[in-house]
């Protein structure tokens, strides 16, 4: 199900939550608004917890994570560190990485399986990537951004990438997650898809301007709730023409 | 949704004779107001010209701020202009905007006219009457406007009231004879809230209503109802609606009551159709039966319904529908909503716009690369969850409690602080709280938050020892050879030389007295200089023979050591001993000098001592007018008291 949600009156909530298939982050307001959507949808099922990096509020931003693990930049605290550690389950991995480019949220895009990193990015940064979150890695570009994780939300079961990836790129990207792909927008015509969607492989929150056919795609593509991809095409086909141009 | 049509923004328009007020009282504010005769009279003539100018300048500006505010109908949408054509009548309209702005051009000669006026104006007295006339004659002109500043004031807030269409968007409209239902299908289909009666002619302008379908949003008008007679007989009410058929793209739904309840014949409604038929040219349309709950097609006589059915063709299609029963109206609406869709739809694929969005419509799918399986991986408790919460919505449960519900019930945001701690996964529940120092004997917890952190130091130094015994890391200096060492001990030769050459230059540098070469020769000893020819690796052994032959006087006794040469040489005495000299005698060669330039200066001084100055440079004004010296009784007619 994918439900809309604003962080303070802004629409980019992948900055200020991560959320993968065992835990969901959020960070920390000046009210309890935006966890208690997230609590209200995961609650029981995965642990979702309050947390900083670094002291800021911008985790989703600075954070990578999937089922198995999770990477922080070197900024994180040691509290901070603890807090994690004691929140999350012992299954999931959680380790700092010493990496120039500390916006991990920003140049990692992954899913349980696979994961598309920033071209630019450390060697042994790739290797504990692989190790720690358990997935092949692949150095790539979304519609020539190099930040590979703002421009696009990926889960087991689809992704949807910025608006103006080629046909082509969308064929290899999908080829190398081994999930459906779409191009498409989030809060009424954002390209920064990363930062207007966090999804994992049954829930999808998106930022409050998101519209209803945006929504609806994010929907279809995700397989959530028993919805497909093949709607998209099929069904949606009409509004989405109608809508875009 | 925002339109680009907004004409609530339009400023309102003063009666003429606010107008007058404003712009007088404006002139009065921002210019001066104080004159007198006995001014020069270039002083005078600016004065009023300035006024005179103002006030023209703020004539100009006002009036300028109405013609651009209102829509020119010639840009406006074809929509928007034949509406405001059938509501305002278009020549009224643009005979107020043109005499607004010919008042404005009028205005603007009578204040160049009499600014030249003024340029020969010769007393304070002619110039004033310049200026009473100019501002008299604009405000005749401006008194001459004000049919059309009333006439347009109304506009604009009739204006302002208008429905904001969308002429672009997808749009169904809504006609038919008057009372046939056409308002109550909008309060079906939409959530505006139109006036429904039971006579004629209750829905007088257009509505607007909105809503969802298909993940687009529509805009729905409600039109008043038309009468089926020529174009040239109908009123303003009939004419909103024709206008709305003829220029907006969009799917009609023309409404036929059979039951004849609205006091039309079936016959009457069905030659409006037919005789507006020509606006429906491109459009989807449907021919809406309404009110099935009185009368069906079926109840009809057959000549009617001859009549109704003859009336649809390809493009017009029947549909039927209750709003008072709630059937066929969703129905009716998702068949029009799809046949604009369609046509639309079937518009933009023949632009090329549409091959900027094929990337959004087409779903990757991935062709297989390996054999590895990646499920989905969906928590058994989410189905869980999703079943107990249906039956949770079925017994009208309550939802659990939230942080933020505990939020509101403690204070609301700003007091209410989070527990980060609640919800660890610890081994045990009762270690969450539990306190934990950061820093412990110095060092920090979080270097040993790994349980065998010190095992695995001791097995890494234990890899460093052996690492060491096998002789790992002293091999490198073996390899060191002859050559090698003798160019290492020539650089290591260089580098300290040069590092007391920096330190030589250093000492050197310092800022204080140094012998002079000549000194530094007397001092020298003969075994100096041998001692420094061995250091260049020079034979000294010539040299030094020469040097002590030039070098020594003959003396009496042989013996004589060089420290005893020193002290007596008679340069160095007078040197070691420091004398004080009167610095105003310097530079003069006697007495007799001194005592002139003694006088000199007194001399040079006087005037500076007279003037209580401290030298040539001293300007400072104390206080010009000490107060003790100025004010004070005057009785005997002086405050002079010196």
């Amino acid at each position: 199900m994918a439900v809309r949600a604003q962080f303070e009156n802004n629409n980019e909530i992948g900055v200020f939550s991560k959320l993968t298939n065992s835990y969901c982050l959020v960070a920390i307001g000046g009210s309890e608004n935006f966890y208690s959507v997230f609590e209200g949808e995961l609650g029981d099922v995965v642990p979702v917890v309050h947390t900083s990096i670094a002291g800021t509020r911008i985790i989703g931003r600075l954070t990578a994570g999937n089922r198995r693990g999770l990477l922080v930049p070197n900024s994180t605290t040691d509290q901070e560190l603890q807090h994690l550690r004691n929140s999350l389950p012992d299954s999931v991995a959680i380790q700092r990485i010493e990496e120039r480019l500390s916006a991990l949220g920003n140049v990692i895009a992954c899913n349980d399986y696979v994961a598309l990193v920033h071209p630019d990015l450390d060697r042994e940064t790739e290797e504990i990537i692989a190790d720690v979150l358990g997935v092949e890695v692949f150095r790539q570009t979304i519609a020539d951004n190099v930040l590979v994780g703002s421009y696009c939300a990926i889960s087991n079961q689809g992704g949807l990438v910025h608006p103006r990836t080629s046909l082509q790129d969308q064929d290899e990207l999908s080829s190398l997650l081994q999930v459906p792909l779409v191009a498409g927008t989030v809060n009424r015509g954002s390209d920064v898809i990363g930062g207007g969607l966090v999804v994992n492989d049954w829930t999808a929150f998106a930022g409050l301007d998101t519209t209803s056919t945006e929504l609806s795609v994010v929907e279809s593509i995700f397989k959530l709730q028993d919805s497909q991809p093949s709607a998209i095409v099929n069904d949606m086909r009409d509004s989405l023409i109608d809508n875009y141009s | 949704m925002t339109s680009i049509y907004n004409f609530k923004r339009i400023a309102p328009v003063p009666e003429s004779t606010d107008f007058l007020d404003i712009v007088l009282s404006k002139t009065q504010r921002k210019t001066p107001t104080v004159i007198h005769p006995g001014y020069k009279i270039t002083r005078i003539r600016q004065f009023y010209m300035r006024k005179v100018k103002f006030t023209q300048e703020t004539f100009d500006e006002k009036l300028r701020q109405i013609l651009e505010e209102f829509p020119v109908l010639d840009n406006v949408h074809p929509f928007y202009a034949d509406l405001m054509n059938v509501l305002y009548d278009k020549d009224h309209y643009k005979l107020a905007l043109g005499q607004i702005n010919t008042a404005k051009h009028l205005i603007d000669a009578v204040g160049k006219d009499y600014l030249r006026l003024l340029k020969f104006g010769d007393s304070l007295y002619r110039c004033k009457q310049l200026k009473r006339a100019a501002l008299g004659r604009m405000a005749t002109i401006m008194k001459r406007q004000k049919d059309s500043l009333s006439y347009l004031e109304q506009v604009r807030q009739h204006l302002a009231r208008l429905p904001s269409i969308d002429p672009n968007t997808r749009t169904l409209i809504v006609c038919g004879y008057p009372n046939v239902g056409k308002s109550s299908f909008m309060n079906k289909v939409t959530r505006a809230d139109v006036d429904v009666q039971p006579y004629a002619f209750t829905t007088k302008s257009l509505f607007v209503g909105h809503m969802d379908y298909k993940y687009l949003r529509w805009q729905v008008i409600d039109t008043p109802g038309i009468l089926d007679h020529p174009l040239e007989e109908r009123n303003t009410i009939e004419m909103q609606s024709i206008t709305a058929l003829a220029h907006l793209r969009a799917a009609v739904l023309f409404f036929v009551d059979l039951s004849e309840q609205c006091g039309y014949s079936i016959q009457d409604q069905m030659s409006l159709f037919a005789s507006i038929k020509p606006l429906f040219a491109n459009k989807p349309t449907l021919l809406v039966i309404s009110k099935t709950d009185v009368c069906t097609l079926d109840a009809v006589r057959p000549e009617e319904r001859q009549l109704v059915e003859s009336a649809c063709d390809s493009n017009v299609e029947m549909s039927q529908l209750s709003s008072y029963l709630d059937t066929g109206v969703i129905e009716t609406r998702n068949l029009a909503c799809d046949k604009l869709l369609l046509q639309r739809v079937e518009m933009k694929l023949k632009g090329n716009k549409v091959n900027s969005v094929l990337n959004k419509l087409n779903v990757a799918q991935p062709g297989r690369r390996d054999t590895v399986e990646r499920p989905a991986c969906i928590p058994t408790a989410v189905l869980e969850r999703r079943s107990r919460q249906d039956a949770a919505m079925a017994d009208g449960d309550d939802r659990p409690m939230l942080e933020r519900d505990l939020e509101a019930t403690n204070g609301g945001a700003g007091v209410y602080n989070i527990d980060l701690k609640k919800r660890y996964l610890l081994a045990s529940d009762e270690w969450r709280h539990d306190v934990i120092p950061e820093i412990m004997n110095g060092k920090n917890v979080a270097d040993f938050i790994d349980p065998d952190i010190e095992e695995k130091l001791a097995e890494l130094e234990r890899e460093e020892e052996r690492l060491a015994a096998e002789g790992l890391y002293d091999s490198a200096e073996e390899s060191e050879d002859e050559e090698e060492r003798r160019i290492r001990d020539v650089a290591h030769r260089i580098r300290q030389r040069k590092q007391v050459i920096a330190n030589e230059s250093r000492v050197k540098d310092v800022n204080r007295a140094t012998l002079t070469n000549k000194q530094k020769a007397a001092a020298s000893a003969p075994e100096d200089f041998v001692n420094h020819l061995q250091q260049l690796g020079l034979d000294p052994e010539a040299a030094a023979s020469t040097a002590q032959r030039i070098g020594r006087k003959r003396g009496r006794s042989e013996s004589r050591d060089p420290a005893v040469l020193l002290a007596r040489s008679s340069s160095l005495a007078a040197r070691a001993v420091s004398t004080q000299r009167d610095r105003s005698t310097m530079g003069l060669k006697n007495a007799r000098q001194k005592t002139v330039s003694d006088k000199k200066k007194l001399v040079s001084q006087r005037q500076m001592n007279l003037m209580a100055r401290a030298g040539e440079s001293d300007r400072k004004i104390g206080m010009k007018m000490p107060k003790h010296l100025v004010t004070g009784k005057r009785s005997i007619g002086t405050n002079d008291r010196r």
